[in-house]
């Protein structure tokens, strides 16, 4: 089971820390459930400041290319494929 | 665990109760009361869905919530469908998202044959790279992938929604085939190789039935994908005829001097979630299946 669940881990988690709708429609308060993704697209496309937007987007891209590369990294600890060259 | 204590309270011997028999059956009774709780709190918006397309319009916002309309109101179903040419947006939903389902789920599964299979350098990087197109939230995708298509002169046409799946796969799609393909045993290869198969043959008579599990979930996932697509039919077509169903449905929410019709809207949805449910029910059998095996058997 171990690939499938180092499938989800990886793909679960990039789409946790994209969270976008929840975020942008259903906040109790205007200060709670800010997120990344909310933040680009209010200063991107709300308030026009298309750089900083961008910048952000970068940001969070490699935010999660670093916690996913550490986990690809940590995969010979708890992986294991059937089919891997011994 | 369950599997166990069912078959012991279903068998026709008369079993004593013991204590220890009591509490896994109270047990037992306690994940199915639990289970079938969370099961309804799954179904509330589905059956929202379904009341609030047989209700009249104001009634959907009457509070305290309606659950049940005062009169089902049927007519709402071939009134919204006649509403707009809906015979002709359900051909051109059918043609974007058929056409790009077979076309990723095959290209998707050969890429990721590569990734799990074939040695070569730099392999680990691409494959980084891959992933890593999943990183970027969409929103700022938006807009370049507008402009490159723009510069192609293809808005307004299918290729934006089509072409590309013809072309790369989806990353998603290519992660979870080679976590499949990784779990083949070697083995299994090297037996067809030795019976004379070439790459070719080995990829689609032996590869492919045994990960048929993961071609399933991902054609699920996809059709669920492009069928509920919104907003990339949205911001490339522009001239009513190719319209698909969600972007049809979306006139419903009032637009040019017309009110919302929020109930034709549920009508329509509600016909929208009868494919992907018919899919899931026929296809869960081989999920579980999937589950459980791993993919490979012998």
């Amino acid at each position: 089971m171990t690939p499938a669940i180092f499938f989800l881990v990886v793909v679960e988690f990039a789409s946790a820390m994209q969270l976008f709708t929840p975020a942008a429609f259903a906040r109790a308060t205007p200060s709670a459930g800010r997120f990344m993704n909310l933040l680009i697209y209010t200063y991107g496309f709300q308030q026009s400041r298309m750089g900083y937007a961008t910048a952000l987007a970068v940001v969070l891209f490699l935010l999660i290319l670093a916690a996913t590369i550490v986990l690809f990294r940590s995969q010979t600890r708890w992986v294991y494929y059937e089919g891997q060259e011994k | 665990m369950s599997t166990t204590v069912t078959r012991t309270t279903a068998s026709p011997e008369r079993v004593p109760w013991t204590p220890l028999r009591a509490r896994r059956v109270a047990g037992t009774a306690l994940i199915y009361l639990l289970v079938s709780a969370l099961g309804v709190l799954f179904l509330v918006p589905l059956f929202w869905l379904v009341s609030s397309s047989l209700k009249i319009g104001t009634e959907i916002f009457n509070q305290p919530v309606q659950w049940w309309p005062a009169v089902p109101q049927w007519q709402n179903y071939p009134d919204a469908w006649n509403a707009l040419p809906f015979t002709r947006f359900l051909c051109n939903t059918l043609f974007v998202t058929l056409v790009p389902l077979v076309a990723e789920v095959f290209v998707s599964a050969i890429v990721a044959y590569g990734f799990s299979r074939f040695a070569f350098p730099g392999r680990n990087l691409l494959f980084m790279v891959m992933i890593s197109t999943m990183f970027l939230p969409d929103v700022v995708k938006l807009i370049p992938t507008f402009l490159i298509w723009k510069q192609f002169n293809l808005i307004d046409n299918y290729d934006p929604l089509v072409l590309a799946s013809l072309l790369g796969g989806t990353p998603l799609f290519i992660f979870l085939m080679r976590q499949f393909f990784s779990s083949v045993p070697k083995e299994i290869e090297e037996a067809a190789i030795i019976d004379g198969a070439n790459v070719f043959q080995t990829f689609t008579r032996v590869m492919i039935p045994l990960i048929r599990p993961a071609l399933l979930s991902v054609s699920i996932i996809g059709f669920q994908g492009h069928w509920n697509d919104f907003l990339n039919p949205l911001i490339y077509l522009n001239s009513q005829a190719k319209y698909t169903m969600t972007v049809g449905m979306y006139f419903f929410t009032g637009g040019t001097n017309e009110r919302p019709h929020w109930e034709w809207l549920m009508a329509m949805s509600t016909l929208m979630v009868i494919p992907i449910l018919i899919l899931f029910i026929i296809f869960q059998r081989y999920f579980i299946e999937g589950l459980t095996s791993g993919g490979v058997k012998g």
